[in-house]
């Protein structure tokens, strides 16, 4: 079913709506979800809460991308779930990449400047325009969707040492892009 | 908390990176790469393999054992073989003529197309190469059985006449067909003679070039034939 369609339903308060998004998006958030979270159980929970999610803000809302609008919302209900659980053991695909952005970002954001969160996702949007099409989606489909290397390498047609090898040369491009902005000491 | 406080400002960034990254394109399988790349390997291989043996015309044969056709009492194929011991016939372009498989030094060498109207005959290799004459005719014979060759010189290399001079062909040697356009126009090749002649009227060669666009680049010659810009220099030959 078209997106434009599956909004339609959720203007006319249509519970079709819900399985037609389940339908078409759901592998893709259960993916980000579980790659973040790594509990079956608890990746459940995010999507049922993701689609109450959907179901408030559509409408008012009109998202021109409802794909990526979904996601969005699951990736973040999917963190919200992860802070709150954070005394539980972790060894998803998310906290492999947290560590690797952690040592990335070492230094810390510049103690002179406040960052707004607003700056600095500026920023990110304009360090992904410095990179090629293809680095900018080995990038988010890393600290984004949170993908294993595994997944990228399938994805990209590459094999995993090269996504490995790219991705370091990426943080250390982000590293120097904020250094460059004064936002990394 | 600075990797998180980043991951959360990455989960605003706008929707069309997002987008960009759920829709592109999947990449071919790795496995379907590697087996392209070897498909591709052998394939180059397998065509060095044909240039290399002169089963396929680039430019001037390398430096290949040339196939001479000797005296043969076996084997033959064609019923009126006229050759003898004392007499080393001809060489042959290797480049022009299917070869069979069987070692050179010790069978024959049976052809197709050449040797439809020629002895067939045993082969051994001789210092000298011979280039690749596309434009000789099967029917040509390039053979001059009343010509006595001495043993020891059985047939002159590829040579041409050119103002008084006698230039001897550069084996392996070949040069981009961009090398002529600035180069002086000498002419084309007017006559020829046999391999077992030198040449010696201007523009004349000993084997069948006639037509063959001669060019002067300092002490040597760059003759165009067939496509392919042969090289000659001047011959230690009188």
């Amino acid at each position: 079913m078209q997106d434009e369609r599956i909004i339609d339903l959720f203007f006319e308060r249509s519970e079709e709506a819900i399985l037609a998004l389940e339908q078409k998006y759901g592998k893709l958030c259960r993916q980000i979800s579980a790659n973040i979270l790594g509990d079956s159980g608890a990746v459940e929970e995010c999507l049922n809460d993701s689609w109450l999610g959907v179901w408030n803000v559509i409408p008012p809302q009109k998202p021109r991308h409802l794909g990526s609008f979904v996601c969005r919302i699951v990736r973040n209900l999917s963190l919200k779930r992860y802070r709150r659980d954070s005394a539980q053991k972790r060894n998803s695909q998310f906290d492999t990449a947290l560590e690797e952005l952690q040592d990335c970002l070492q230094g810390g954001f510049s103690a002179e400047r406040q960052l707004e969160q607003k700056e600095l996702v500026k920023s990110i949007e304009g360090f992904l325009d410095s990179l090629s099409k293809e680095n900018r989606v080995i990038f988010l489909r890393r600290y984004w969707f949170s993908d294993s290397y595994e997944a990228i390498a399938k994805r990209t047609g590459r094999s995993e040492k090269a996504i490995s090898v790219r991705l370091v040369r990426l943080r250390e491009k982000l590293r120097t892009y904020l250094i460059e902005r004064g936002m990394l000491e | 908390m600075n990797a998180e406080q980043f991951t959360q400002a990455l989960g605003q960034i706008g929707e069309g990176y997002v987008e960009e990254a759920m829709v592109a394109p999947k990449g071919r399988p790795l496995g379907l790469k590697r087996l392209e790349l070897a498909a591709c390997a052998c394939l180059v291989l397998l065509l060095g393999a044909l240039i290399g043996y002169g089963l396929l015309p680039m430019g001037e044969a390398p430096e290949l054992p040339t196939v001479v056709v000797m005296p043969s009492t076996e084997e033959s194929e064609e019923p009126n073989s006229s050759t003898t011991e004392t007499e080393p016939i001809t060489t042959e372009p290797i480049t022009t003529e299917p070869i069979t498989t069987e070692p050179i030094t010790t069978e024959p060498i049976t052809t197709e197309s050449s040797q439809a109207t020629e002895p067939s005959s045993h082969t051994e290799p001789i210092p000298s190469t011979q280039p690749p004459t596309t434009t000789q005719s099967p029917t040509e014979p390039s053979v001059t059985e009343s010509i006595e060759i001495p043993p020891a010189l059985p047939s002159y290399p590829p040579m041409l006449f050119v103002n008084g001079m006698l230039y001897e062909l550069l084996p392996g040697e070949a040069e981009n067909l961009d090398a002529v356009e600035e180069l002086p126009f000498i002419g084309t090749v007017g006559s020829c003679c046999s391999e077992e002649e030198l040449p010696d009227a201007h523009l004349e060669a000993n084997e069948p070039i006639v037509g063959a666009e001669v060019y002067i680049q300092g002490e040597r010659l760059l003759v165009l034939v067939s496509g392919y810009l042969r090289i000659y220099v001047r011959s230690t030959v009188q």
